[in-house]
């Protein structure tokens, strides 16, 4: 083990009694983490698994809750950071996969059929990534609602947990943030398109 | 006010609420009356209504969000990654199509299936996105969807239409049904002659396509298309370019550099950017019957960058087809195909064709050659049509086709379907690809008979079922006399048809002299064929008639014999055994000694000395002769089964009923058959199952009926048994075995006084006619009159009875077994080595009295489709099972089994249950509306859907448990009686959301997958946060803990947290199941020290507490198996696959378990079917270790390879190589091996199976010393059951070495202790249950 997560629980746990300062550093090293634990998945090559961005964040709770059980107090809390940090993980990744294919020089070089779509779904995050910048200034709470239920995939009850809503309100705001961003997102493709 | 307006933040602010509450407001409306709400609402600002609309139509649709978040790469394999949900709903528009329902999703975009209102049919519509969808890409798109559907031939997709909505563009093509060549390969390589047909069908289609100018460029098994009725389709040329870019205009939009196509069978130039040609497609199919020959792709590598680089520089490795090599012919023209050069490989089509066709005419089958001879051609011949008028002819238009069939029979490299499957087809000629699938065959012989006065007319048409062509039809006008020169003209002609080689045949039975005596031989067939007492009889008749006529007829005499040999038979009851059995052997005799070629005969007198002479070396010799003679004779292999069933050799009756089958897969008894050798080694389940499957396909087949029963009393259910033999009385006629078969049912289900009015029936009947003493010992069985069982049994053993030929494996008799009587009886007949050898029912009596009635809990529907309330209709089902769990009346199906039915629509749920071969299901829906639910719940048939009962419920709901304990309730009593409710424990209800919170633990477990299981971690912490009490949630974690720690996470304390919770949740209730089976879990494990014996008490008592619990019954018998209780284990996994049929790791370790019985080819059938299902290194790992013991060395390294190929370096993929190694003498190679096993520890989750086969390897190698200390280590860290030590083939070089025998006693002396401990736990559910009163 990296000796960080002995940091990170401690910061974690001032951050959840409120600590504004140890947000700061926590952030990276969160980030740290999950991009950590995404590369070690990756590497193990374990064909069963598929590497799904909620299962990384799982699996980083899991050692985490490890390291110090009765730091977490407010499990959703937790979430609620690495949803919002696995979505910055996942677009960087996207970015730099976007980089190197490009730098390859071939368009629409479909090399790999094991890695279906793996193309086309990189732009639609990067979009998306953009679109929920957008709605977080008009509805910061649709905002991140979206951000733990795609990034940190939390259940609607989750979800509500972690907002500190019912439920009931988690479904019924998501459907306006969904239509919203969908709705941008089609409008952003049919811009390109001029029409 | 003003000045809030003025700032634009907040205007934005103020327009985004007002956005939102319109929005809301028209969702909460129905769509007709949105428009008038917004125009009253907006009215001033159309801009807002505009973009509320456009929200609205985009609620509608789908898009990324209704997907899991992007993979961030991997490994993942396009067909495993989980179906994003339905994006587009059924019923939703697209274009004018209605979309029916999701098909499958993959990166390219959604394949539905969708009704087309216009035409009334049904297609599919590929749905593309992902794509930029520019204008440029869109018009690309639609060029080469319409060069798609200019092309037209069966063998190609067929495009319909093409069109765009909102920008994304699909395309409509015909809707198939069938699977994709990738799917199809993932059960195994294809047998050569229908990869080889199936090439005929892709080169047809590929030729049309390059006639037109247009290439494929993305050939692979994916776009090849396998539909149900034998087509091969090829799919998406929407990839293909037009060869000449000059047509029309159209510019070339394959830009220099571009790629398209899938690394592995893309042409070497298309990956270096040269335009694609027709070879290039060649090249594509060249890789593609590459790897559906071998079951290798051509070219792979670890990554794609690897596979590119071996398409640009390698050659495949050498083909091998079933093993072998390929034959040189087919090998030089799958290279042909796969030449890097263009220039060297075939140019077209019709040069592929060319050298396809020699290699077909020259295949000729070597003799001996095994699975490397093609496969030969097939053909089925249906009864000829009866145009005559005259219904006297229908015998002769069966017997002509009859004749027919034997004389093509005689060909080499042709298969005949039987006639007995061919005949059910009869009048159904029209369904010739149908009629052509049931009975694999790929040519079809059809005719009609016409008659005027004395003259016939016969037409004979041969048609290829591939593309529906007649390949040859003939019509014969002839004398009625002239009926042998016709039928021989016939076979000649489509033998030349078929350009079959004739090769020296045995010599023909000789023709009868008399046609009159041929046509009463022909109606004694067709009576025999019927099977039933009276067409017995009648048959017998007519073949008396035309030996009459033709006293030199062998085959009249030898249709005799089987008439007698079944007239005999007591089932039938129609004559005495010792008057029919001695004719029968009279009429096969005559029948040799007229023809000794023929194989009927020595069926017959193998059935004669089986039931009559109980000469069971003789009748083996007899079946054998028969085989050697003609090994198509289905008949004699059905017989044969029955030998093998009385001598208690089930594994290889069931081959010999699974042989009989292949030849004649429908033929009514011949499927019955295949009930029979379950029942005789007590797999009543199966003999259940497929007797079931019989009677559903055909109600009014009595011997269904009658397996059926057998398989319920088997199963001690004597209340089911009881309608199922009425059946058969009443189908069969008034025979006395069907009385005695109600007799026995009567009594065993308390009609006592019904048992004896049968008995005194039989007793009368008696006086008058011969009544088999067997038939009165089962009713006086059931009356408990065991004397005059014995009496009745020794009479009927006097009166040479053939009943008694099943005295060691009959069921029926159990009861009577250990009388010294009876095994008198056992040296009489000469089956006391066989009754040795069956198995006893030790373990059964212990744990189910009888067996329950089944049901399956089907997953609750969601009315209102709601989101995130999945585990709520899963969480009302799991808990139901739960509670049902406890009734020892009801067998109730696990949680596992039902998941897949969770997307079920409403029609679907009887056939669930039949699925699940249940007697009912339980159907529920729910809705949530408010603060409130509403539960349906409907009690199912599953034999002919009627409800049974039904209820709705309206609870609270955050109520969850009172709901669920109410519809457990209910259900019971509706299935257990009053009595039902009762049985119910009433635990304290814990508090309403931490037993939801449970419910979604349970759900999210039971998927198996990591992040479900750390889910349902979360699930069950809170829960148990919610109510510290809570002890399931408490074993829940216990059990999620141990997964992490045994399957998914070995580092980390898990183990130390299952533990711990496991504490807690027993420390809350001692005897929860739940709880001990997980203690039992984690006390059988490494961390642990193996601790069998207390494992071994824990499961037990999980068990005593909830009879039905597959888990704890699969984990139970394989600890039991391990320390060497194999028939123990074997009955608590059997119990397992029971409750649970299709319990993946139940069925698995069953076979383990029959491995570690020294029964390698019983184990070997499940670990292949596994490795099918799920090629997992282990199942591959198992499989091979059975070829190795079975001497299967070539089919054992196959298996290693396939191993090798996911894991180069695999561990268990070294133990086999090793193992084979030191087999054939290599000992540096096998050294090296076993230095690998040990390098690579990690790849065993247990190493102690690696340490066993090192110990094998250095047995083999003769290293003595070395081996006895790895069995030791192997033995000391959880190896399964040192018996099999001393049965190992492997390790017969340590017999007789002091260490071996020293261990083995050890052994031995442990595995006593685990038998007493096993014993004192019966004897304390006995007095435990004793003393409830329960039984």
């Amino acid at each position: 083990m990296d000796g960080t997560p002995e940091d990170l629980t401690a910061l974690l746990r001032a951050w959840s009694a409120g600590d504004r300062a140890a947000e700061e550093k926590l952030l990276p090293l969160v980030y740290e983490e999950l991009r950590k634990q995404a590369a070690r998945q990756l590497r193990r090559e374990r064909a069963e698994h598929t590497l799904r961005p909620t299962a990384v964040v799982h699996e980083l709770y899991l050692r985490l809750a490890g390291q110090h059980r009765t730091a977490w107090a407010n499990r959703a809390q937790f979430f609620a950071v690495a949803a919002q940090l696995m979505r910055r993980v996942l677009v960087d990744h996207a970015r730099e996969r976007g980089a190197a294919k490009r730098a390859g020089g071939w368009q629409r070089v479909v090399l790999d059929e094991d890695m279906p779509g793996t193309a086309p779904r990189e732009a639609d995050l990067l979009a998306l990534d953009e679109a929920l910048a957008e709605l977080g200034e008009l509805d910061p709470r649709r905002a991140r609602m979206v951000e733990l239920r795609y990034f940190g995939g939390l259940t609607l009850d989750e979800t509500a947990e972690a907002l500190a809503v019912s439920p009931a309100t988690v479904s019924r705001e998501w459907q306006l943030a969904r239509a919203w961003l969908h709705r941008r997102l089609a409008r952003g493709a049919a811009a390109t398109t001029g029409g | 006010m003003e000045a809030a307006e003025d700032d634009p933040q907040q205007r934005q602010q103020a327009r985004w609420r007002r956005l939102d509450a319109l929005f809301e407001g028209a969702l909460a409306l129905p769509a007709t009356a949105r428009g008038a709400y917004l125009a009253e609402r907006c009215g001033d600002d159309p801009a807002l209504r505009a973009e509320v609309e456009e929200l609205l139509a985009c609620h509608g649709s789908s898009g990324v969000l209704d997907q899991p978040a992007p993979p961030l790469a991997g490994p993942t394999h396009a067909e495993e990654t989980p179906k994003p949900g339905a994006t587009l709903p059924p019923g939703a528009p697209l274009g004018p199509y209605q979309v029916v329902l999701l098909l499958g999703a993959g990166g390219m975009g959604e394949v539905y299936r969708a009704r087309d209102p216009r035409l009334g049919r049904e297609v599919a519509i590929k749905v593309i996105r992902g794509g930029d969808p520019s204008r440029e890409a869109l018009r690309r798109f639609d060029q080469e969807a319409r060069a798609a559907s200019a092309l037209n031939h069966s063998n190609l997709l067929v495009v319909y239409d093409v069109g765009s909505q909102d920008g994304v563009p699909y395309v409509v093509t015909e809707l198939l049904e069938g699977e994709t060549l990738r799917e199809r390969l993932r059960r195994g390589p294809l047998p050569l002659a229908e990869a080889l047909a199936l090439l005929r069908q892709a080169l047809a289609g590929l030729a049309v396509a390059h006639q037109k100018g247009i290439v494929h460029r993305d050939l692979k098994p994916e776009n090849l298309f396998l539909t149900a009725d034998g087509r091969l389709k090829i799919l998406d040329f929407g990839l293909a370019k037009r060869l000449d870019g000059a047509v029309a205009g159209e510019e070339s939009l394959t830009g220099a550099g571009t790629v398209v196509g899938t690394v592995g069978y893309t042409a070497p130039e298309q990956l270096g950017g040269q335009p694609a040609v027709p070879a290039s497609d060649l090249f594509s199919l060249g890789a593609v019957l590459y790897e559906a020959l071998s079951g290798r792709r051509a070219f792979a590598g670890a990554t794609s960058l690897e596979t590119l680089s071996a398409v640009l520089t390698e050659d495949p490795p050498p083909l091998r087809v079933g093993g072998e090599p390929a034959p040189p012919a087919l090998a030089t023209l799958v290279r042909r195909c796969l030449v890097r050069r263009p220039q060297e490989r075939y140019a077209s089509v019709a040069e592929l064709l060319a050298d396809l066709d020699a290699f077909t005419a020259g295949a000729t089958p070597v003799s001996g050659a095994g699975a490397a001879a093609p496969r030969a051609r097939t053909l089925a011949v249906l009864p000829f049509l009866n145009l005559s008028g005259d219904a006297d002819q229908e015998y002769f238009c069966e017997g002509l086709a009859e004749e027919l069939i034997h004389a093509l029979s005689r060909l080499e490299g042709l298969r005949v379907a039987a006639r007995s499957s061919s005949f059910r087809f009869k009048g159904q000629n029209d369904a010739l690809a149908r009629v052509a699938r049931e009975l694999r065959v790929e040519t079809v012989l059809e005719g009609s008979l016409r008659k005027a006065g004395e003259r016939l007319r016969i037409n004979v048409q041969l048609v290829d079922i591939a593309d529906g062509c007649h390949l040859w039809s003939e019509r014969y006008d002839r004398a009625q006399g002239d009926v042998f020169a016709v039928q021989e003209e016939i076979a000649a002609r489509v033998v030349e048809a078929l350009r079959l080689r004739l090769t020296a045949a045995s010599p023909g039975p000789r023709r009868p002299a008399n046609l009159e005596a041929y046509h009463h031989y022909l109606r004694g067939r067709h009576l025999w064929n019927k099977r039933h007492a009276g067409g017995l009889r009648e048959g017998a008749k007519a073949f008396e008639q035309a030996i009459e006529l033709d006293p030199g007829y062998a085959q009249a005499w030898a249709g005799l014999a089987d008439s007698y040999a079944l007239l005999g038979h007591s089932i039938f009851d129609v004559l005495p055994t010792n008057e029919a059995m001695p004719r029968a052997k009279a009429a096969a005799l005559r029948a040799l000694e007229l023809d000794p070629g023929l194989a009927a005969p020595h069926a017959a007198l193998g059935w004669v000395r089986m039931h009559y002479d109980w000469d069971w070396v003789g009748a083996e010799r007899d079946f054998q002769r028969a085989i050697e003679l003609d090994p198509r004779h289905a008949t004699t292999h059905h017989w044969y089964s029955f030998l093998l069933s009385v001598l208690a050799r089930a594994d290889e009756a069931i081959e010999q009923s699974r042989r009989a089958w292949e030849l004649d897969p429908l033929s009514l008894i011949v499927n019955a058959n295949v009930a029979q050798p379950p029942y005789y080694c007590r797999q009543f389940g199966t003999t259940a199952a497929t007797a079931r499957r019989l009677v559903e396909l055909e109600p009014t087949f009595p011997v269904g009926h009658y397996w059926l029963g057998l398989a319920h009393a088997g199963q001690g259910d004597w209340d089911q048994a009881l309608p199922s033999l009425r059946s058969f009385l009443d189908l069969f006629g008034a025979t006395t075995r069907g009385m005695a078969w109600v007799g026995l049912a009567l009594a065993r289900t308390g009609d006592v006084a019904g048992a004896a009015g049968v008995l005194g029936e039989l007793e009368a009947l008696a006086a008058r006619q011969p009544v088999p003493g067997y038939h009165l010992a089962l009713v006086q069985l059931g009356l408990d009159r065991r004397d005059a069982a014995l009496a009745s049994l020794e009479r009927a053993c006097d009166e040479r009875c053939d009943a008694l030929a099943y005295l060691a494996v009959d069921p029926l008799l159990d009861p009577l077994r250990g009388e010294p009587r009876f095994d008198r009886l056992l040296d009489r007949v000469g089956l006391r080595a066989a009754a040795a050898r069956a198995r006893p029912l030790t373990a059964s009596t212990a744990l189910t009295p009888s067996r329950p009635r089944s049901v399956a809990v089907l997953p609750f529907r969601d009315l209102l489709g709601d989101a995130g309330s999945e585990h709520l209709g899963l969480g009302l089902a799991d808990a139901t099972i739960t509670e049902l769990a406890h009734l020892r009346a009801v067998t109730v199906r696990p949680t596992s089994a039902i998941l897949r039915f969770a997307t079920r629509t409403d029609d679907d749920a009887v056939a669930a249950g039949r699925q699940l071969t249940v007697d009912s299901v339980v159907d529920g829906s729910f809705q949530r509306a408010g603060g409130r639910l509403r539960v349906t719940v409907q009690l199912l048939a599953t034999d002919d859907g009627a409800p049974l009962w039904s209820t709705k419920l309206d609870a609270a709901a955050d109520d969850l448990f009172a709901v669920q304990d109410e519809v457990a309730r209910n259900v019971a009593a509706a299935l257990a009686g009053p009595s039902g409710r009762r049985a119910l424990p009433r635990g304290q209800p814990p508090a309403g959301a931490a037993y939801d919170l449970y419910l979604q633990g349970r759900t999210r477990l039971l998927r198996d997958t990591l992040a479900d299981n750390v889910a349902a971690i979360n699930c069950f912490e809170r829960a148990r946060d919610a109510d510290p009490a809570f002890a399931l949630a408490w074993a829940g974690l216990a059990d999620a803990y141990a997964r992490l720690a045994f399957n998914f996470q070995p580092e980390g304390d898990w183990y130390a947290r299952a533990a711990a919770a496991c504490e807690e949740a027993l420390r809350l209730d001692p005897a929860l199941p739940e709880g001990r089976y997980a203690h039992g879990r984690l006390r059988w494990s490494p961390q642990a020290g193996w601790d069998h014996g207390g494992a071994i008490a824990d499961l037990y008592a999980a068990l005593a507490a909830r009879p039905g619990f597959a888990e704890a019954h699969q984990r139970l018998g394989t600890v039991l198996y391990h320390v060497g209780l194999i028939d123990e284990g074997t009955w608590h996994l059997e119990q397992a696959v029971a409750i649970s049929p299709s319990y993946h790791s139940g069925i698995g370790q069953l076979a383990f378990c029959r491995y570690h019985r020294g029964d390698f080819a019983a184990a070997l059938r499940p670990s292949l079917d596994a490795a099918r299902a799920m090629p997992a290194p282990w199942d591959l790992y198992q499989a091979a270790l059975c070829h190795l013991r079975l001497g299967g060395h070539a089919e054992a390294a196959a298996l290693a390879e396939r191993i090798a190929a996911e894991n180069s370096r695999h561990g268990l993929a070294a133990a086999i190589r090793g193992l084979l190694a030191a087999a054939r003498g290599d000992f540096a190679a096998a050294r090296e091996e076993a230095r690998q096993i040990v390098a690579n520890r990690e790849g065993f989750g247990h190493y102690h199976h690696a340490e066993y086969d090192l110990a094998c390897i250095r047995a083999l190698l003769a290293d003595t010393a070395t081996a006895v200390d790895e069995l030791a280590s192997a033995a000391h860290n959880g190896y399964p059951c040192g018996r099999f030590f001393a049965i190992d083939p492997l390790l017969t070089s340590l017999h007789g070495d002091a260490g071996f025998a020293a261990l083995l006693a050890q052994l031995e002396h442990q595995r006593e202790g685990y038998a007493r401990l096993y014993a004192e736990l019966q004897a304390g559910a006995r007095t435990g249950a004793l003393a409830n009163g329960t039984r």
